[in-house]
């Protein structure tokens, strides 16, 4: 993978993928022409960190319109591709016996791009790159996690085993309709009622329900689905016998086996030949030209200032810290290595890294904590510590990241 | 499999117990109503004995009572503790499900006055591996702002964006951060109704039965946050779904002898274990309970009921002495064990009828440090009480004894 250098491509291009390997950037006429005016309009280029922000700021400032908000969630969609890219890569070599490829880790991360970038917070002038990073490496890491139990779990052990969301999400991508989902709900929760696990272990790999569980199941649902028909407004759900109900919760079990990451609806996509238009309505709209952002916005140029200060400030506590303090940060920041893979290397027991990790970063967090309140004269509340935390993680991946030698080129 | 425990991230918690550790809360478990409540007090029991190990490694005080979370899992969800030198109130939830979509939190501890919670614990179970995994954490006002509730199982559900996945920051906030206000609105019970002792009985009766695998459930919120707000309403309610209804009846058991109950519980029957000696003939001015008049003074050999309980690391006999059988009039008396220890300033004795209402006279506290607190009361046979004691003792349910 050729990493981008241009702001250009770096907001319009995208990766792709044969088999595992990435092929050329591809890009998206529509991100060009507005990635391109807007660098027309600024007096100055700014970093990719400024676009970045810029964006973000444009998303937040345009949830009223949602096409419009769309380009500005694509271009940042485009410049977290290499952020993407680097955390399936380093998952995907650092275990073996994968049943995932490169390509599929970052699908699986890509597709969930939403949630990363509604779990960003522009405060300090964070780097968007460097958080993306370390929140594609987690979910990517998550989602294997529970692949690998879900495979190992039978039908009816994974049924309990899933939040009703993620039971809802699976069926919808199964392309079920919501009366039918609301059916496949109701079962599901009369099943989860009546068939309780009687071991204390085993609960993976739970058997079908006896009859007896089945009649109190299909008896539950008949009560349910008529309490269900009398609330106002609902339309009347089916009846079901005990073996329809158990082909639903088969078929459930299978949605939910298969579900992956929720499949991109590309509602607000723009049709082609109407991206000009979207880019003339900026104009109109609340959106800012990167130079008005600029200039209205002096909270950035003070919070440019608190990250330096920030930045300074912790450069200092990382020093103070102990060789072998410094060194888990190192292992678990820069190499990107797991806790279980540290613990190997040091040959101590993985509890013993994560109690290390923990003790470690809560001390910083503390510190960090108490220096913002005084610094910002805010109070040490919950959300200052919850800001203090990830703004502490983003500093750390981005610090390790620019101090090691370059990323490995694939090919 | 080989790599299930490394892909963990910084935040998250993950803590093991062993094989042995499981099985002991299994068998403990099982003393529960039916199906459904042996399996939710075997997740909560697996979470309880992760947690407190790990509360005690990271320096965080804490308190719990496992009597009476026994009694709360026959009834709802969640694992509620006192932690830290504020004693903010953690509920731990433990579920089962493999994904972090969403998480629910019973209504319960969203809406009830009497059980309103500081910070909410989103607990993964894994009971064939023997772990646990704390997965994120939020405060009752977010879950209220971000979340959901689903009238149909009086749950809230919060999705993962909205909770704090960084779990060093709990102990943090519960250190240094002051106590986010509670969110009030249309849902929240403000005031529930004072349940008369009739009321009570009646929904006692009525979901005791465990056939009814959901009470909570079965009545409108706020009656059911009501009786739950009541220790010792919840404690009948569960004994009676287990089938074993205890009526903790000190008349019977002074005529009769202690039940094997009462036994278990700690109480002994007999004279006043000495050195603690009965008040003199003229105490300070008896407290003039409603309907007392004068009472004759018992004599130090006559039996009583009294049990041991741990007040602030020390010991304490509770004493129940029969003053007259004509008249039911009885004395409630706390002593320390020690003869030459004292109750310290600032301890009360209280004494609240049935659905824990207070009465004129219904306390003795101590202004100094006393050898004894004590109150005579005036009662009706079959008539219920529960005693109170402030600092409550270890493992304090307010339970109710009958007369």
């Amino acid at each position: 993978m050729q990493p981008r250098r241009d702001l250009l491509t770096q907001f319009s291009t995208f990766l792709q993928f044969e088999g595992d390997r990435p092929r050329p950037w591809l890009s998206d006429p529509r991100l060009r022409r507005s990635m391109e005016q807007r660098l027309a309009e600024a007096r100055s280029q700014g970093d990719a960190n400024f676009w970045a922000l810029f964006w973000h700021q444009q998303w937040l400032r345009l949830q009223t319109q949602p096409p419009v908000q769309r380009l500005a969630q694509d271009h940042l969609m485009a410049y977290a591709q290499d952020g993407c890219y680097w955390a399936a890569y380093q998952t995907v070599t650092r275990f073996n016996n994968l049943p995932y490829g490169l390509s599929d880790c970052f699908q699986l991360a890509i597709a969930q791009f939403q949630k990363i970038l509604r779990g960003f917070d522009a405060s300090y002038g964070a780097d968007f790159s460097s958080y993306a990073n370390a929140a594609f490496g987690s979910l990517i890491r998550e989602t294997l996690r529970q692949q690998n139990e879900i495979d190992i779990c039978s039908d009816w052990g994974l049924l309990r085993k899933l939040s009703k969301k993620r039971l809802t999400e699976a069926l919808q991508a199964q392309g079920l309709g919501d009366a039918t989902i609301a059916t496949y709900i109701l079962a599901w929760q009369g099943f989860k009622q009546y068939y309780v696990p009687t071991q204390a272990t085993g609960t993976r790999q739970l058997s079908r329900p006896d009859a007896d569980t089945w009649a109190a199941i299909a008896g539950d649902y008949a009560t349910e689905s008529r309490a269900h028909r009398d609330r106002p407004g609902a339309a009347p759900l089916p009846s079901a016998s005990p073996l329809e109900l158990e082909t639903w919760l088969l078929s459930a079990a299978r949605a939910a086996r298969t579900y992956l990451y929720p499949t991109q609806v590309s509602v607000n996509a723009p049709v082609a030949g109407q991206e000009t238009e979207l880019i003339d309505s900026l104009v109109e709209t609340d959106a800012l030209s990167p130079l008005e952002y600029w200039v209205a916005e002096e909270d950035n140029r003070e919070r440019y200032q608190q990250r330096q200060q920030l930045g300074d400030w912790l450069a200092t506590l990382l020093q103070d810290q102990d060789e072998a303090a410094r060194q888990l940060l190192e292992l678990y920041y820069r190499d990107g290595l797991t806790q279980q893979a540290i613990a190997q290397q040091l040959q101590v027991q993985q509890y013993t890294i994560s109690r290390r990790l923990t003790r470690l970063r809560k001390g910083m967090v503390e510190k960090l904590a108490q220096w913002s309140a005084q610094t910002l004269h805010t109070p040490l509340s919950l959300d200052l510590l919850n800001l203090v935390s990830s703004v502490l993680d983003e500093w750390l991946h981005h610090h390790y990241r620019s101090a090691s030698p370059g990323e490995p080129t694939h090919e | 499999m080989a790599f299930t425990t490394s892909l963990l991230d910084s935040g998250q918690i993950y803590l093991s117990l062993t094989a042995q550790q499981r099985d002991a809360v299994w068998q403990r478990s099982q003393a529960f109503a039916t199906p459904q409540s042996r399996w939710q007090a075997y997740l909560h029991g697996l979470t309880l004995e992760a947690i407190l190990p790990w509360l005690q490694e990271e320096g965080l005080a804490v308190q719990c009572n496992p009597k009476a979370l026994n009694y709360q899992w026959e009834l709802f969800d969640g694992l509620g503790l006192q932690v830290g030198p504020e004693r903010r109130r953690w509920v731990l939830l433990p579920g089962e499900q493999l994904d972090l979509e969403e998480w629910t939190v019973p209504q319960e501890w969203m809406d009830s006055p009497a059980l309103l919670a500081d910070y909410l614990v989103a607990v993964q179970v894994d009971p064939d591996g023997a772990a646990v995994r704390l997965v994120g954490f939020s405060t009752q006002a977010r879950v209220k702002a971000q979340g959901r509730l689903d009238h149909s199982d009086r749950t809230y559900s919060l999705p993962q964006s909205a909770w704090i996945s960084d779990l060093a920051l709990l102990g943090l906030a519960t250190t240094l951060a002051p106590a986010e206000a509670p969110c009030i609105d249309n849902n929240s019970v403000l005031e529930p109704p004072i349940l008369s002792v009739e009321a009570a009985n009646n929904l006692i009766a009525r979901l005791g039965d465990p056939a009814c695998l959901q009470p909570r459930l079965e009545i409108p919120f706020a009656r059911w946050s009501a009786l739950i707000a009541h220790g010792g309403w919840q404690q009948r309610l569960a004994e009676q779904r287990r089938n074993q209804p205890h009526p903790r009846s000190l008349v019977d058991w002074l005529r009769s002898g202690l039940s094997s109950l009462g036994l278990e519980e700690g109480w002994s029957l007999g004279a006043m274990p000495s050195p603690s000696p009965m008040p003199s003939p003229i105490p300070s001015p008896v407290p003039a309970l409603a309907g007392v008049r004068s009472l004759a003074t018992p004599t130090a050999q006559a039996p009583g009921l009294y049990r041991a309980l741990t007040i602030a690391g020390q010991s304490y006999w509770l004493s129940f002495h029969e003053l007259d059988p004509a008249t039911h009039a009885w004395r409630v008396s706390l002593a320390p064990v020690d003869a030459a220890g004292k109750i310290p300033a600032g301890f009360v004795l209280r004494v609240l009828s049935e659905n824990l209402q207070d009465f004129e006279g219904n306390e003795d506290r101590a202004e100094t440090p006393q050898n004894l607190l004590y109150l005579d009361l005036q009662l009706v046979p079959g008539e219920g009480i529960v005693w109170e004691i402030t600092p409550h003792p270890e493992g304090y349910i307010p339970e109710i004894l009958r007369f």
